[in-house]
């Protein structure tokens, strides 16, 4: 099955695959990027009611068209990942870890607590996260 | 409270599962950029059991709007009104923590800053990007200028439910 992108869609991505080629050339494409990137596929494949999971983006440079080819997976494949991760989240061993804190960011953490907070961490998404550290 | 990036359509599966029910997996199984990661789970479901968790809050707008400001100032207005005067712990990417605007536009950070003047950015730091003179096991935290920095221990790749 073939779904045809809007204008709007379309400039939405090719906007930010302007960002990504300059990247790619560079031969370093930003964490942040490839997020955003694969957030916004995800988000207009949800907008045309397909699962992100079963959407290929293609492009036509020539003509300027650009569409989804749906490529549904099957339910079993999709039960079968559910079945993994749930499976992983209990073979996760949750740990607690050491913290050594030097005194200035110790007093400014509580200082900050005390005002309220929030806490905001900023981390890098990906493979790298470690759950167990916040 | 803690807060995390994910889109706000996982709301309720979180919370059931938070409240005790079997893990809604097949609801998480489009997530693959490693937001979502199956240790996450394991560590909510254990500081809910040890009585040191009340709420998560997820706070990705779904849709995404125009914008990356846009986003991020909606993701802010999102946590504000659910966090309010709670002391919460919000992890998101790196460049929507910032305090200040930056290249990309008007960051989360910001917003909430300017709402909540004890807010306080930790920058995750990892094993690859610098020297860790401590132990291998052990996390640093660290002030450095306008923020603190968090240099975590060794990472592994995470599970995520897209597989």
């Amino acid at each position: 099955m073939r779904v045809e992108l809007t204008a709007a869609e379309r400039s939405r991505l090719r906007e930010l695959s302007v960002e990504r080629s300059l990247g790619e050339r560079s031969g370093f494409v930003r964490p942040e990027l490839r997020s955003r990137w694969q957030q916004l596929q995800d988000d207009i494949a949800r907008a045309h009611g397909v699962h992100p999971a079963d959407a290929r983006f293609r492009a036509d440079g020539a003509s300027g068209r650009a569409w989804i080819e749906v490529s549904p997976r099957s339910a079993e494949a999709h039960a079968a990942a559910a079945v993994r991760f749930a499976r992983a989240v209990e073979a996760f061993a949750v740990e607690d870890l050491p913290m050594d804190v030097d005194a200035a960011s110790a007093v400014r953490l509580r200082a900050k607590l005390e005002a309220g907070g929030p806490i905001l961490v900023g981390e890098r998404h990906g493979v790298e996260q470690n759950p167990l550290v916040a | 409270m803690v807060g995390l990036e994910w889109s706000t359509d996982l709301q309720p599966a979180v919370d059931a599962f938070l409240a005790g029910g079997p893990l809604a997996a097949e609801t998480f199984t489009d997530s693959g950029d490693g937001r979502i990661t199956a240790g996450h789970f394991a560590v909510l479901r254990s500081l809910r059991r040890e009585g040191r968790l009340d709420r998560v809050v997820v706070f990705d707008p779904s849709p995404w709007p125009g914008t990356w400001s846009e986003r991020d100032r909606e993701m802010a207005a999102h946590l504000l009104r659910e966090t309010r005067d709670v002391p919460a712990l919000v992890m998101a990417g790196g460049l929507h923590t910032r305090l200040r605007r930056h290249r990309h536009g008007e960051p989360l950070g910001a917003h909430v800053a300017q709402a909540r003047p004890g807010t306080v950015e930790v920058r995750v730091r990892y094993p690859g990007d610098v020297v860790v003179r401590a132990g291998r096991d052990t996390c640093r935290l660290r002030s450095a200028g306008a923020w603190l920095e968090l240099t975590v221990p060794d990472s592994r790749p995470g599970v995520t439910p897209a597989g």
